[in-house]
This record gives C-alpha cells, structure tokens and sequence, in this order.
C-alpha cells in the first residue's frame, strides 16, 4: 500500500532515517529533502576536495544520481548523511583522477596552491580565516587527507580506499598535516 | 618518522593520540591522563579539531546561501522520469556503496 506523500514543510522536520527510508522505497520528495538537508555540506565539501566551484557541482549531481540508486540498499537509514558524504568523497577523488588523467599532476598541483578558496576569503571569524590559510598552505595530498578525515569523518582505511594509497601513507599524510596545522594554531586559543 | 614526539621524552606522536586508537586502548588513554606533553598536545589537537568544525559549518553555510538555484538546477538535471522510478544509469564512477558499521568521531576524553 502506498504512503500519503508529506508536504515539504512536513518534512523538513523528518529525520534522516524516515527520510532515507521513505526514499529507498521511491519517495522523491523524501530524497530531495535529504538532497536539501545535506546538499550545501556536500557542495562545501566537494569545494574543498577539488577546489573548485564548478567541479563541486558536478560532483554533488553525479553524488545524488549514485545516491538515488542506492538509498534502496542502505543498511543503516539513520547513518544516510555520513554515506552521502562518503559517496561525494568518491565522486570528487573521481573526477580529480579523470582530470589527472587528461592534465597531469603538476597542473593540479598548480591549481590547488593559488592561495585560499573563496569561502575561506568570506568566513568573518580570525580562527576560522587562520586555519583557512593554513590548510591553503599545506600540500595537496596531506589537506585532502585532512578534509576527508575532518570533514567527511572517513576511517584511515577509508581515505586509503578512496585515494587508493595505504594506510600507512594516510597515516603520515593526516600526521604530517596535524603536526603543521597545530603548530600554525597555537595562538588560536 | 611523520609527526612531531614531545620534547620531554614521551614517545607517542600525534597520530597515537587520534581518536580511532584512544577509542581502541584504555592503556593508552591512561597515559594521556598521567602525561602532561600528552594532554597538551591533545588540546592542540581538540583546538584544531573545534576550529575544523566550525570552518566546516561556515563553508557548508556558504555553500547554501544566497543561490538556492544550484540545487534546483541539480535536482532538475536528476530528470523526473528517472526520479519517478529506479532507473537511474549509474553514473561512470566507481563508488562503493557498503556502509562501514563505526564511523570515526573526534579526539574525546
């Protein structure tokens, strides 16, 4: 039998697991509340990964195809926002992978040292701005580490998967990066 | 070596103290309790971890002000027939959709 389709008022106060459930059963209106709910934090972090507005937006659409086919299989609806997170982490290592392809890595490189992103020109706060700074000036692979643990809450063994390097690697990358950015925040107290 | 060890002698470095291992090791958790180089650098690390998360919600606030029209625009492009159904062609990327049961938290006490 079919459920009443909620209002979008209705649910904006859903919580993700009914969201997740409802639209793993075919709720459209259901999966595009989770889409708005969740989508400015995938966007940030798809703009953080690949330091770009308009591959941020590629990635959060290809993220949504992947998770409208997928929330069907999700085992842990109330855990939804964590495997939208970790499917726009894919998606966005993806499509710097494609773009290292066709370009090359100095170029990426290149492109990911030009200084902060604009929200980290925008944010009001000093502490906020500061540690902005700083993650602009750590090497690419330690501050996409960084944003993968801090941002999307990945596992070491995630990380590694998703850039397909070791453990050990995510291990000294995340280590290395801590050590600088703690050393660069000390007066942030 | 990869992180920086405490001058007084201590010998765990600052991945030691993540949370994922002090979650793992109640041995460990009581040497923080007992080391003061520890418990500084953990702070350090707490520290870094609050300003992560508050840089995390501005950048997520920013990137849902003002132009609400992206997200119409992407949710749009998921086209209505697809959406009706679940006949969505997968996207050409190679995406793992298994959930991990335990998903890591921040340095805690």
């Amino acid at each position: 039998m079919s459920r009443p389709e909620m209002t979008a008022a209705q649910l904006a106060g859903v919580p993700d697991a009914l969201l997740a459930a409802r639209a793993g059963d075919g709720d459209t209106r259901a999966f595009e509340a989770l889409a708005r709910r969740h989508g400015p934090l995938m966007r940030a972090y798809a703009r953080r990964l690949t330091e770009s507005f308009t591959d941020a937006d590629d990635v959060v659409q290809e993220s949504l195809v992947l998770i409208w086919s997928g929330i069907g299989e999700l085992r842990e609806p109330a855990a939804v926002k964590t495997w939208m997170m970790r499917i726009t982490a894919h998606c966005a290592v993806d499509l710097l992978r494609r773009r290292r392809n066709h370009s090359g890595l100095e170029a990426l490189v290149e492109e990911a040292g030009q200084g902060p992103t604009p929200e980290a020109a925008a944010v009001a706060d000093a502490g906020i701005a500061a540690l902005a700074a700083a993650l602009a000036r750590l090497p690419e692979e330690q501050r996409r580490c960084w944003t993968l643990r801090q941002m999307g809450g990945l596992s070491y063994q995630e990380i590694a998967e998703i850039l397909d390097i070791s453990t050990e690697s995510v291990r000294g990358r995340l280590a290395r990066a801590r050590t600088t950015l703690t050393k660069e925040m000390e007066d942030w107290r | 070596m990869t992180s920086r060890r405490g001058g007084g002698g201590c010998r765990l470095t600052l991945d030691d103290l993540d949370d994922s291992l002090l979650a793992g090791s109640p041995s460990l958790a009581a040497h923080i309790r007992r080391c003061p180089e520890c418990r500084a650098r953990l702070d350090a690390l707490r520290r870094l971890g609050v300003l992560g998360d508050q840089l995390v919600r501005e950048e997520a606030r920013a990137a849902g002000a003002g132009d609400r029209s992206w997200l119409e625009d992407v949710l749009a492009r998921l086209s209505p027939g697809s959406r009706a159904g679940r006949s969505v062609p997968r996207a050409p990327v190679r995406v793992e959709v298994s959930f991990l049961d335990v998903p890591p938290g921040r340095v805690d006490s």
